[in-house]
C-alpha cells in the first residue's frame, strides 16, 4: 500500500432495515434520515466535503434479492428485473421501477472505474449479496431464463467494477434477537408490516414514505399512487405471499437464513477489498452477561441488549461469544459473513483484496454508528474517515 | 659551644585541591615533617585498600552463590520465562514498529477517541458506573437530545404494536368468522333426530308433571358495560368441519366482569323445553339443543335471551373432534375422577352410550386406562369423560364439562410461548364466531384474566325449579320457572 491517494472512486451508502432514504418524494427523509437522524444528513455533508456519495433507498422492508435487484438499477440505470426464476419461484411481479442510473458509466477509466459499497446492518447482507451476483452472477436465473432476456447483474463479470465492501454492524451473520423467535412469529410480524405497507402503499401517503415493495403488489410508483388507503384484509393474499415465504426480510436477519444465504450465493471477488466495522455497547456483569453500557445508549437498546447478551443456541453454535453486541446485531455476526475467509485487522496488517477484514471494534451502538440521535459531524468525520481510507486503497 | 637547638616538630599543614581532571590530590606545604606525613598517608592507604579488598570478597562471594549450581527443573523454568520475556519483548518491539509503520502509512480506520467524552465509563463496573458523578458541563457536552430520543423510543413502539396487530390479525384470520347473517330457519326433518339424545327416564323420575307450558319471563333483558357474556357452543359434529345439521349439546355462558375481574360459567341443560321463536315450528315446545339445528347458534342466543332475560349476542362455536384436539394441544388435562367415573371409563363398553360414541369417533385406540384420583387425561379419554351421563343425569354431565374446561385453563396457564402459538394455530380454524376480528382482538387483553381465575358456576335450570312437559313430537322436556331461573342468574352474574 503506498502512502498516497490512489483513486477518488465514488461511494455508495446502502440503509439496513427500517431505512426510508432516497426517493422521488419521500417527504420523510426530509424529516428524519438514515444516516444523521433529525438533524444531520451524512450524504449532504460528504458532498459538500468533495465527496461523490449516493444514498439510495431501496425497500424499508424488502428482502436482500429485490434490494440488490434495486441497488443494481440504481447504478446503471434502466428497469428493475427481479430475475424470471426468481420471480416465478416466488409469484411476484419481474420487473419494478425504472431509475436514471447514477453511475452509468462505471467501468470507464478514471473516477468512475469502480465504486465503493458500505452497508449499514441489513445493508450488510444486501452488499454481500450484491458483490457475490456482481462478482459470479446467479446460476439458477442463468440456467432458466432465454439468453436474450438475461438481465446482466445475473450473468455476473463485473465483481472487479467493485473496489471494497463495507458493512457497518452488518447483519452479515443475521441477528439473535430475531433467531430466537419462531418462524410462525416471525411470518407474523412480517404480515403486519406488509399489513401496514399494503394500507397505504396506494395511497398519497406514498409521496410521503416510499416503501418501495411494487414487485409484491403492496405499493406503487408514488406517481401513480391514486387511491385511497387499503383495506389490508382486501390485500391479504398479496401480503402472506411475502410474509409466508422465504422472502419474508424479517426471517431474513435470522442466522438461520443469512448462514443459508452465504452458503448458497457468497464469495469473494480478487478485486475487491471486504471490511466488517463491528460496534460493541455493551459490557458483561458478574455472571459474563452482557448488558447495555449506562451513557450515550438509546432506550430502546436498553432492552433489546440484555436479551442479546443472553441468548444462547447450543444447535446453531451461538455460545457466550454471541453476548457483546451494539443492541441490535451481535459481534460475531457483525464480523465477515459465515464462512467466508477473513482475518482480524491490526495495525500494520498488509490490506488486501479478496479477504475481509474484521476491523478494530468501537464504542457505538446500532444506530449511533449511523448518525441517530448523536453528535452529527462526529457522524460525518466518521464516514469522511472511511471514504478516505478507500482512496489510500490500490486497485488491485 | 652553643647548644644545638632541636627542631620542633611541626604538625604538617596540607590542603586539598582538585585537578582539572577531577582527582583529588593532597598538597603539603613547604614546612610539613614529609616522614610523618607518609607514615600518616601510608597508613589510611593501608586501611582504604583493606576495605576494599574485604568488597571485593563480598562481591566475588555473592557471584559464586549466582554460579552454584541448581536443579535442573529451574533450569528449565528460568529458560521458559527468558524466552517468555524475550517474547514479550520481541512483540513490544514490533508493535512499536508497526505503531511506527502504520504513523507513516495513510491507510487508516476509525478507533475510538480515548479522550472522548462518551467513551469514559468504558470499563467502569455498573454499580461504580450509576454512581457517577456528571458535570452540568459533561451533561451539556452529551450530545443527545431527550425529547428525540422519546420521540424515537414512541416511533418504535408504535411500530412494535402494529407488528404486534399484524401477527394477531394473522392469527385472527384462521377463525371462521360467522358472516353476521341470519342463519335461515329451515324446516327439518326431526324424525332424524337421535333418539339415544334423548332425556332418560332416569332423569325425569321424581319430576312434576306439567300440562302448562312454562311462559317467558317478563321484564327488560339485563345488561351491564362491564360485562362480556360469550356463548360457548359445543357441537356433536363427528368431524372437525361444522355443518347445519348439528346440535349445540353443550352450552356454557362464559361471563367475564371487566371491573370486577371474575369469570363464571354458567351451563345451559340441553334438555330444557323452550318455546321455538322462529320457523316452521314457531311456538311449539322443544329442547334447546334442537334449536341449533333449527336455527343455528342465532337462534340459541334468541331462545336463551328470551328465557333467562339474558344479554348474549355473541357466541364462540366450537365440536367434539375440536374440543378432544384441544385438549391434546395442551398437553392433557388433570382430572380427578371417582371411582364410578373411573370404571366408567375402564369399562367404557359396558354402556351403549359410550360404545357409540366411541365408535363414531373412532378413538378406540386413543383411550387409555385410568385410575381413581388425580388423572391425567388426552382428549379422547377427557371427551368420554365429558359426555358421560350415564353414572347420573345430564346435569352431572354439564357439571363434568365445567370441570374439564378449568382444566383446560390451567394447562394453558403453564404454556411456552411457542406452544401457544402452536394452540392458536391448532384451534383457531377450528372455531366459528360471530365476534369481528376487532372485537376478538380486543377480547384478547381479557384472556390473561380469564385464564387466571378460578370459576364460578351455575346451571340452568336450577335444582327444584323445574318440572317435566311432554313437548314437539311427544318428546319429554324440563319445564322450568323462567321468571324465578331468571332472576337467579341476574343475581349471579351482575350481583
Amino acid at each position: 500500500m503506498e502512502n498516497k491517494v490512489q483513486n477518488n472512486y465514488p461511494t455508495i451508502i446502502v440503509h439496513g432495515f427500517l431505512g426510508v432514504c432516497e426517493g422521488k418524494y419521500n417527504y420523510f427523509n426530509y424529516i428524519f434520515r438514515y444516516f444523521g437522524g433529525f438533524t444531520g444528513d451524512v450524504v449532504k455533508s460528504l458532498n459538500k466535503r468533495g465527496y461523490e456519495v449516493y444514498l439510495p433507498g431501496l425497500g424499508a422492508f424488502a428482502p436482500v434479492w429485490d434490494r440488490c435487484c434495486d441497488l443494481y438499477a440504481y447504478i446503471f440505470g434502466g428497469t428493475v428485473d427481479y430475475g424470471k426464476v426468481h420471480s416465478e419461484k416466488y409469484g411476484h411481479a419481474r420487473y419494478g421501477r425504472t431509475y436514471p442510473g447514477v453511475l452509468k458509466d462505471l467501468g470507464t477509466p478514471g473516477d468512475h472505474a469502480k465504486v465503493n459499497l458500505v452497508g449499514h446492518s441489513f445493508g450488510g447482507p444486501t452488499l454481500c449479496l450484491f458483490s457475490s451476483l456482481m462478482q459470479q452472477g446467479a446460476q439458477d436465473e442463468i440456467d432458466g431464463t432465454p439468453a436474450d432476456e438475461l438481465s446482466p447483474f445475473f450473468k455476473g463479470g463485473h465483481g472487479d467494477l467493485i473496489h471494497s465492501v463495507t458493512t457497518l454492524n452488518g447483519t452479515n451473520s443475521g441477528t439473535t434477537l430475531v433467531e430466537m423467535l419462531p418462524r410462525s412469529v416471525r411470518n407474523g410480524i412480517q404480515f403486519g408490516i406488509n399489513s401496514v405497507i399494503a394500507a397505504t402503499g396506494r395511497s398519497g401517503f406514498a409521496k410521503v414514505i416510499d416503501f418501495k415493495m411494487d414487485e409484491w403488489g403492496l405499493t406503487v410508483d408514488p406517481d401513480e399512487a391514486t387511491e385511497g388507503f387499503q383495506n389490508p384484509l382486501d390485500l391479504k393474499d398479496l401480503i402472506k405471499k411475502n410474509s409466508q415465504s422465504d422472502e419474508n426480510m424479517f426471517h431474513q436477519m435470522s442466522v438461520e437464513y443469512s448462514r443459508q444465504l452465504a452458503d448458497e450465493r457468497y464469495c469473494m471477488s480478487p478485486t475487491t477489498y471486504y471490511f466488517a466495522q463491528r460496534c460493541v455497547r455493551t459490557h458483561p456483569n458478574k455472571k459474563g452477561k452482557h448488558n447495555a453500557n449506562l451513557t450515550n445508549t438509546m432506550p430502546l437498546f436498553d432492552l433489546t441488549a440484555p436479551i442479546i447478551g443472553r441468548y444462547t443456541n447450543k444447535s446453531m453454535g451461538i455460545d457466550e461469544s454471541w453476548f457483546p453486541n451494539d443492541g441490535m446485531v451481535p459481534l460475531p455476526s457483525q464480523g465477515a459473513p459465515y464462512n467466508m475467509p477473513s482475518v482480524d485487522y491490526y495495525d500494520g496488517i498488509k490490506v488486501e483484496p479478496g479477504i475481509w477484514y474484521n476491523m478494530p471494534v468501537t464504542d457505538n451502538d446500532h444506530e449511533s454508528m449511523v448518525g441517530m440521535f448523536v453528535n452529527n459531524d462526529k457522524t460525518d468525520n466518521r464516514f469522511e474517515k472511511i471514504i478516505k481510507a478507500f482512496q489510500y486503497l490500490p486497485d488491485a | 659551644m652553643a647548644e644545638q637547638k632541636k627542631p620542633t616538630p611541626v604538625k604538617p599543614k596540607k590542603t586539598t585541591a582538585v585537578s582539572e581532571s577531577g582527582e583529588r590530590r593532597v598538597v603539603l606545604s613547604a614546612k610539613t615533617d614529609p616522614l610523618a606525613f607518609l607514615q600518616e598517608e601510608k597508613q589510611k592507604l593501608t586501611e582504604e585498600i583493606e576495605k576494599a579488598q574485604e568488597t571485593d570478597e563480598a562481591l566475588k562471594a555473592q557471584l559464586t552463590k549466582k554460579e552454584e549450581p541448581v536443579s535442573s527443573e529451574f533450569t528449565v523454568n528460568k529458560s521458559r520465562k527468558a524466552a517468555n520475556r524475550e517474547a514479550e519483548q520481541a512483540w513490544e518491539d514490533a508493535k512499536k514498529q508497526m505503531a511506527q509503520w502504520s504513523e507513516n502509512s495513510s491507510f487508516d480506520w476509525l478507533r475510538d477517541d480515548p479522550n472522548d467524552e462518551e467513551d469514559e465509563e468504558e470499563g467502569i463496573p455498573i454499580s461504580r458506573a450509576r454512581r457517577q458523578p456528571i458535570s452540568p458541563a459533561q451533561r451539556r457536552n452529551r450530545g443527545y437530545d431527550r425529547t428525540k430520543q422519546i420521540l424515537a423510543v414512541c416511533l418504535i413502539f408504535v411500530a412494535m404494536a402494529v407488528s404486534v396487530g399484524g401477527f394477531l390479525f394473522d392469527k385472527l384470520d384462521l377463525v371462521q368468522f360467522d358472516d353476521g347473517v341470519k342463519t335461515e330457519v329451515k324446516p327439518t326433518d326431526t324424525s332424524l333426530l337421535d333418539e339415544a339424545a334423548a332425556i332418560t327416564e332416569e332423569e325425569l323420575k321424581g319430576l312434576e308433571f306439567t300440562n302448562d307450558y312454562p311462559m317467558l319471563p317478563k321484564g327488560e333483558v339485563f345488561r351491564d358495560p362491564d360485562v362480556i357474556n360469550i356463548l360457548l357452543l359445543g357441537t356433536d359434529e363427528r368431524t372437525t368441519r361444522f355443518n347445519t345439521n348439528a346440535r349445540s349439546d353443550s352450552m356454557i355462558l362464559l361471563s367475564i366482569h371487566t371491573r370486577n375481574h371474575t369469570v363464571k360459567l354458567v351451563s345451559f341443560e340441553r334438555g330444557t323445553g323452550v318455546p321455538i321463536l322462529e320457523g316452521e315450528y314457531k311456538g311449539q315446545y322443544d329442547w334447546l339443543t334442537h334449536c341449533f339445528r333449527y336455527g343455528g347458534a342465532n337462534l340459541v342466543m334468541e331462545e336463551i335471551q328470551a328465557c333467562y332475560l339474558l344479554d348474549c349476542g355473541h357466541y364462540v362455536r366450537t365440536n367434539i373432534q375440536a374440543f378432544m384436539k384441544l385438549i391434546d394441544v395442551v398437553g392433557g388435562v388433570d382430572i380427578y375422577l371417582s371411582d364410578r367415573e373411573a370404571d366408567y371409563i375402564n369399562h367404557w363398553y359396558n354402556y351403549r352410550y359410550a360404545t357409540n360414541h366411541v365408535k363414531e369417533m373412532s378413538i378406540r385406540d386413543e383411550l387409555h386406562a385410568v385410575g381413581v384420583g388425580k388423572n391425567h387425561l388426552n382428549g379422547a379419554t377427557a371427551m368420554l369423560y365429558a359426555r358421560c351421563r350415564a353414572l347420573d343425569n345430564d346435569f352431572g354431565r354439564m357439571k363434568r364439562q365445567r370441570i374439564v374446561m378449568q382444566a383446560i385453563f390451567n394447562q394453558i396457564k403453564d404454556l411456552s410461548i411457542p406452544e401457544l402459538n402452536n394452540l392458536l394455530n391448532t384451534m383457531l380454524p377450528l372455531i366459528q364466531t360471530n365476534f369481528s376480528r376487532g372485537e376478538l382482538a380486543t377480547l384478547v387483553l381479557e384472556v390473561p384474566e380469564i385464564i387466571s381465575s378460578d370459576f364460578e358456576t351455575m346451571q340452568l335450570p336450577e335444582s327444584g325449579t323445574f318440572g317435566k312437559m311432554s313437548g314437539m313430537e311427544g318428546r319429554s322436556l324440563f319445564a322450568p320457572d323462567f321468571e324465578r331461573n331468571a332472576a337467579d342468574l341476574k343475581a349471579f352474574l351482575y350481583g
